[in-house]
């Protein structure tokens, strides 16, 4: 490890691996693959730390480099099949409050189907919540182009999952989504 | 309006020196697709949100937290 690892640099670090590792399970759809993303991205992150700019955005430079490292593996695997075991699914069904939503299952694997640029971007924004101009730093790319990617996965997962209207949703979805969206002159 | 030979061939040499990141520019961007209806969105983005939250909640495995405690004790030793 690098001697510049001061405690500020340590902190930042700690704090994005939780994160970090949402998003790699979520890209690769395998908990294992994830982890060793995680893994080598901490280790690279750590010797390339003389790098890092003390002060600029340190979950921004990581996801960076599990990005970086997820699409080089991607490329080297590109003839195999994504999630061929429905290992994601398998493995994330056992977490809690695996109830609360009856079209978790469905939605993971259309998440899965999602080509490798429109998941991350969706991803990036949508659950992680950075901005379009982080997410297209990320990605190497532009922020209009992530704009397109994250509308386009969302149409995406709407047509997979049939929800394209909101007639679509039915009784317990509308209720749902009417909670989630922002109502016009609603505070907040 | 046409533009004359020479000035389409000066477009395309002006835009094969730009370095790269400005030879995107010229690229047109992704086709957006249409627009979601609004409550169809929420939900996903809420799914996405509350999937990401399941994860998160989640213990991290032992050979990341092996990980995590080696660079906690590295950063105590450069305090």
């Amino acid at each position: 490890m690098t001697a510049r690892l001061t405690p500020a640099l340590r902190d930042q670090m700690l704090a994005t691996v939780p994160h970090l590792r949402a998003f790699a399970i979520s890209l690769t759809g395998n908990i294992d693959r994830a982890d060793d993303l995680v893994q080598e991205a901490l280790a690279r992150g750590l010797s390339n730390l003389e790098r890092f700019q003390p002060g600029t955005n340190m979950q921004a430079w990581l996801f960076t480099i599990l990005r970086n490292l997820f699409h080089s593996e991607y490329r080297k695997r590109r003839r195999e099949v994504e999630d061929p075991e429905g290992l994601m699914a398998g493995k994330v069904a056992v977490l809690p409050e695996q109830g609360a939503h009856l079209d978790y299952e469905d939605m993971r694997t259309a998440l899965t189907k999602l080509s490798p640029e429109q998941r991350e971007a969706v991803l990036l924004v949508g659950a992680q919540g950075m901005s379009y101009e982080e997410a297209a730093q990320i990605c190497n790319t532009h922020v209009g182009t992530i704009k397109s990617r994250v509308n386009r996965a969302r149409n995406r997962l709407a047509q997979l999952l049939s929800i394209e209207r909101d007639e679509d949703l039915g009784p317990d979805r509308l209720v749902q989504a009417a909670l989630f969206v922002h109502q016009p002159g609603r505070p907040g | 309006v046409v533009p004359s030979p020479e000035r389409a061939s000066l477009s395309a040499e002006v835009i094969a020196l730009r370095p790269p990141h400005r030879a995107a520019d010229a690229v047109p961007e992704e086709p957006a697709g249409p627009h979601l209806d609004p409550r169809c969105e929420a939900y996903i983005g809420e799914w996405l949100k509350a999937q990401y939250a399941q994860i998160l909640e989640q213990p991290l495995p032992e050979r990341l937290a092996e990980i995590l405690a080696a660079i906690d004790a590295e950063a105590g030793e450069n305090r």
